[in-house]
């Protein structure tokens, strides 16, 4: 109710800022707005940013403080409130033959633009701020070495939980293992037949078809391996082989994500073979090499780094990747070999361990922050490393 | 000009072997030709691996899922009772709908005998009205009352209404559920089976397209036949709502500083590194934040749109950013010099020039990063959209703090429920998606085509 | 602008007095990139042990020329070579005429030196090695050494063969290309 009227008034001020602005301008020239020192619309423009600035503005750090101080809402509201007036009374009042309003405007714009690039950075600082504290409320319930080295992982809601978080990283590893071993080999081959070999005609087909899979939402991948990858590996390979009932299993969530992953390989490595420059194939094929040769000799160990950065970002895409793990990886916590059996992930026990019914004060919930911000160190740590070596690649053919 | 070809006597030495003519391959060459053609043939297997497992999977969802879009109805005359649907005879539509569904079950029942009677009179032999009584889905009462409350004035009348029949049946008719499964199953006998035959024979029973599954609700465990993509529909349209209106202008106005404005210092240094990392992070993570900072710390309704979309905001900004960037990039500086050589500031310059210059480019890469928003399962399934709602939500902006779903989420929601009829819904959900995110993608790239220019 | 039958012609008639046998024998070469005539109806006779230039304007077609002579240009999608093009009577545009087997034979340094991102030694060894013309190392080391001391370059690199040839200087760059050129030694002609 407060916002409704709140909202009114402020777009009252705003737009009447706008006119009014600009009516006062025009008097203040008297009448003939060349003797101005900024055109009109710009005086305009001056009074109703100052005023929904300023009341935003209070909104906004009144709306961040009463979580600290718990002031009332409606105290909030009426002093944004105040505060757009003021705002309005001031620019309102400034405005004269002389008065530079585009470059005020212009200021006001660019703290605007300044702000929005600054939420990068808050959305940064919000990530890490959201799961600090609650991790630190975990490590005080649990042992640390007990999270980072147990080998057990059962959650039990009432409590005595065994919460080891090494089957979880195995579960994780072993899957992201095989999705690269899948991905890593098709996409690389993939990128080199298309860059390399593939007529026009042929890549203009086959490009843009490998791409879709990239555009693929992830659930979809994870009800495919559900619906179709799990059975078919369980009724053709895990039970003739006696190695497994389960249709959810490492294979069939790596299996799957390999695919999913195939396109993100393919199109990197294809942006860095074709980074290498042309006189490096003709010097090669100049001297009577064939193309295969030319490959393997001389543009993979130039284009080794960026290669190696690629599959560094493929990684920590692995590692993060959860409706397909939800859905084809199973949810039993174990370290084995076997890859025929169900695994759990990181990323699955976040998911189990935040939904439903939570209790933000037992470590059976909080483990799951604890669990986030190690999957967030892993990943960060290799995005940081890949794009590292993937800008040194670049930088050495510029 | 230091090219130069050299003929081999240049090089040759004084030993001269005998001439090798060029027309016959040597072994050398012959060995290195066949591992040449191995090595094109691994490549051409792996772009047609990817081309198939594209084909695989597309294949395996269209056909578990079309089927969904068509549902099994059973035809019966039903008269429509004024003296229990509205007893004060004044057809006020809020009195009929004060009126319970279970009131409604008598009045179907006498329907579903009826033509359990007439069918046999025309020499059915398997058919009680039991058993059809058992065949119609629990879900059909509600149905009835909701068309009766859209349409008042048929009631004392007797209409022709489709009675939905349940999922084991609709799935025997999709070729789903068999007689041997039939014969294991405690929701369904073999007899049901024999019966539906009859019935589909004489034409009471037929599968038609269920405008149902796109519009109605989800509904519960135990009615796979009634659930619907209603509500996650909305949902997802409230949040791409929430996504374009915020992350557009900021993704947009962040750009421009960073490109235009930017000087070179630690601080833009840090945000640009930010920006690629924030794309690269799990998007788990982002759910995460959206628990504890919107939910647990501004105290957002769980389950509600406008949580979603601003997690959603926060993940589809790098993408916005980065295609922003590229396409203010791709203007040239000549552009800006002409206007700041007529006077304008760098400012005018920029919103007069080079961002309508630059427009399709981020129009482009929004629709892309919506669309990837779309998708986008894991961080809605933290934030409490897996709740299970059957109430559509108001229209924003109070709507926005309702509860609702999502599609991926409505998709994952239907893989949870045991019933087996539920993957047909799931698959069904993902070909809904599907044909949103074709639509999208085909638009910006018209967009790119269109609007593509070469400087 | 494109290379004059007439200029090439002349040339070859003043070389012609000196008895050498001919290596390459051309007859009316025309080279198209797409819709664009580059080369149109070349007729030179090449001798052997002798050093022929070609001299013109830049964008004359003395590369797309010289490309011709190892098939470079089949790399080029768009380029088509017609007429005939002989190096010892063998029409090396013939179907049987394998274009990795013509190049091991018809060397070619380029405009712009190309180092590959290896070490000096492996530049050198590159050819011999894909050839297969050397299964000994010493065998190997011999090849390299006598190259680079053809090339002029052995004095300067000699100590430091590990080192990558993409860290010498320009010109050295181009001499280690040259030496690159000439590794495959005693060619079969």
């Amino acid at each position: 109710m407060f916002a409704t009227i709140f909202f009114v008034l402020l777009a009252v001020l705003v737009i009447g800022g706008l006119f009014l602005g600009r009516r006062k301008a025009i008097a203040a020239a008297g009448g003939d707005v060349k003797q101005l020192h900024s055109l009109v619309s710009y005086h305009g423009w001056n009074v109703a940013l100052a005023a929904g600035l300023a009341g935003v503005g209070v909104l906004a750090v009144g709306g961040f403080a009463t979580r600290f101080i718990g002031l009332p809402i409606n105290v909030i509201y009426t002093a944004a409130l105040l505060a757009a007036l003021a705002g309005f009374v001031y620019a309102y009042q400034r405005i004269d033959r002389d008065f530079r309003a585009r470059n005020t405007v212009e200021t006001m714009v660019m703290g605007l633009l300044i702000a929005a690039s600054s939420i990068a950075i808050l959305t940064t600082v919000g990530i890490v701020f959201s799961m600090v504290f609650e991790t630190g409320r975990f490590f005080s319930q649990y042992s640390w070495t007990h999270f980072f080295f147990g080998t057990t992982w059962s959650p039990n809601f009432r409590g005595n939980s065994d919460l080891g978080m090494l089957p979880l990283l195995w579960g994780t590893l072993y899957i992201s293992f095989i999705a690269l071993a899948v991905a890593v080999p098709i996409g690389l081959f993939a990128a080199i037949f298309l860059s390399e070999y593939a007529s026009p005609r042929v890549r203009g087909v086959a490009k843009p078809l490998i791409e879709i899979l990239a555009g693929i939402p992830t659930i979809v991948y994870g009800l495919f391996a559900l619906i179709t990858v799990g059975p078919l590996l369980r009724d053709y390979f895990a039970e003739p082989l006696g190695l497994g009932e389960s249709a959810s299993s490492v294979m069939t969530a790596g299996l799957v994500m390999g695919v999913m992953l195939i396109p993100f390989v393919s199109s990197l490595s294809d942006d860095i073979i074709n980074a290498v420059p042309q006189s490096m194939r003709d010097g090669s094929l100049g001297l009577g090499a064939t193309p295969s040769e030319t490959i393997r000799n001389v543009i993979m160990p130039a284009a080794l780094p960026g290669i190696v950065g690629a599959i560094l970002l493929a990684a920590s895409r692995a590692i993060g990747e959860t409706m397909i793990v939800v859905l084809g990886a199973g949810a039993a916590a174990r370290l084995s070999l076997n890859p025929f059996e169900a695994m759990t992930t990181v990323t699955v026990k976040i998911v189990s361990q935040l939904t439903g019914d939570t209790d933000f004060a037992s470590p059976e919930t909080l483990v799951a922050f604890a669990l986030g911000i190690t999957l967030f160190v892993l990943t960060l740590g290799l995005n940081v490393l890949a794009l590292y070596i993937v800008r040194k690649y670049r930088e050495q053919y510029e | 000009m230091t090219d130069a070809a050299m003929p081999p006597a240049a090089a040759a030495g004084p030993s001269r072997k005998p001439k090798k003519s060029l027309h016959v391959l040597d072994d050398n060459t012959r060995r290195r030709n066949g591992a040449e053609r191995r090595f094109r043939i691994l490549g051409g297997c792996a772009v047609g691996t990817g081309v198939l497992a594209l084909v695989v999977l597309l294949i395996s969802i269209l056909s578990a899922g079309l089927p969904s879009f068509q549902q099994t109805f059973l035809k019966a005359e039903i008269y429509l009772d004024p003296a229990v649907l509205d007893p004060s005879g004044e057809r006020d539509p809020e009195a009929i709908s004060k009126i319970l569904t279970f009131s409604y079950s008598p009045m179907i029942k006498g329907s579903l005998t009826a033509l359990a009677e007439e069918l046999e009179a025309q020499g059915a032999e398997n058919l009680t009205p039991k058993m059809l009584a058992d065949m119609v889905s629990g879900a059909a009462n509600a149905k009835l009352r909701d068309y009766v409350i859209a349409n008042p004035d048929e009631i004392g009348k007797t209409v022709e209404f489709e009675f939905l029949t349940n999922a084991r049946i609709d799935q025997y008719l999709k070729g789903k559920v068999t007689r041997e499964s039939a014969a294991l199953d405690s929701r369904v006998d073999v007899a049901q089976l024999n019966a539906a035959d009859e019935l589909v024979a004489s034409g009471a029973m037929e599968k038609r397209f269920n405008w149902d599954f796109i519009t109605a609700p989800d509904a519960s465990e135990n009615r796979p036949e009634a659930a619907g993509l209603g509500v996650a529909l909305l949902g997802s349209l409230y949040m791409m709502l929430i996504v374009l209106c915020l992350a557009l202008p900021i993704g947009v106005a962040a750009s421009i500083y960073l490109e235009e404005f930017a000087r070179k210092n630690f601080l833009t240094d840090v945000i640009e590194v930010n920006i690629s990392n924030l794309a690269a992070v799990p998007s788990i993570v982002f759910g995460i934040l959206g628990l504890a900072i919107f939910i647990n710390m501004m105290h957002l309704p769980n389950s509600a749109p406008i949580v979603g979309g601003l997690v959603l905001t926060l993940m589809t900004l790098p993408t916005i950013i980065i295609a922003t960037r590229a396409s203010l990039k791709a203007v040239p500086p000549s552009i800006r010099d002409a206007a700041l050589g007529v006077g304008a500031s760098k400012m005018q310059a920029v919103f007069h020039h080079v961002l309508p210059l630059a427009a399709p480019g981020i129009l482009t890469g929004t629709i892309l990063g919506l669309a990837q928003a779309l998708g986008e399962t894991a961080p809605l399934l933290l934030i409490g959209m897996v709740a299970f709602v059957r109430d559509y939500p108001d229209a924003p902006p109070g709507g926005l703090f309702e509860p609702a779903t999502g599609l991926p989420v409505q998709v994952y929601n239907f893989t949870q429920r045991a019933d087996p009829a539920f993957v047909e819904r799931a698959s069904g959900a993902i070909i809904v998606l599907l044909v949103f995110l074709v639509i999208m993608n085909l638009v910006a790239i018209i967009l790119r085509r269109r609007f593509e220019r070469r400087w | 602008m494109n290379l004059e039958t007439s200029e090439m012609y002349d040339h070859n008639q003043a070389k012609a007095v000196v008895e050498h046998d001919v290596k390459f024998q051309c007859e009316g070469v025309d080279v198209y990139y797409g819709e664009s005539h580059a080369i149109k109806d070349v007729s030179v006779d090449l001798l052997d042990k002798t050093v022929t230039a070609f001299i013109g304007p830049s964008g004359c077609g003395k590369s797309t020329f010289l490309r011709c002579l190892n098939r470079m240009n089949d790399t080029i999608d768009i380029c088509r070579v017609t007429g005939s093009l002989k190096l010892d009577s063998e029409d090396i545009y013939d179907r049987k005429v394998d274009p990795v087997q013509l190049r091991a034979r018809v060397g070619m340094v380029f405009q712009k030196p190309n180092p590959f991102p290896k070490s000096i030694f492996d530049n050198v060894a590159y050819g011999p090695r894909i050839h297969g013309l050397t299964s000994k190392k010493s065998e190997l080391e011999e090849i390299v050494e006598k190259s680079l001391r053809k090339a002029a370059i052995w004095n300067e690199v000699k100590d430091r063969l590990h080192a990558p040839g993409t860290g010498l200087s320009g010109g050295q760059q181009q001499r280690l290309c040259i030496a690159r050129a000439i590794g495959p030694p005693p060619r079969c002609c």
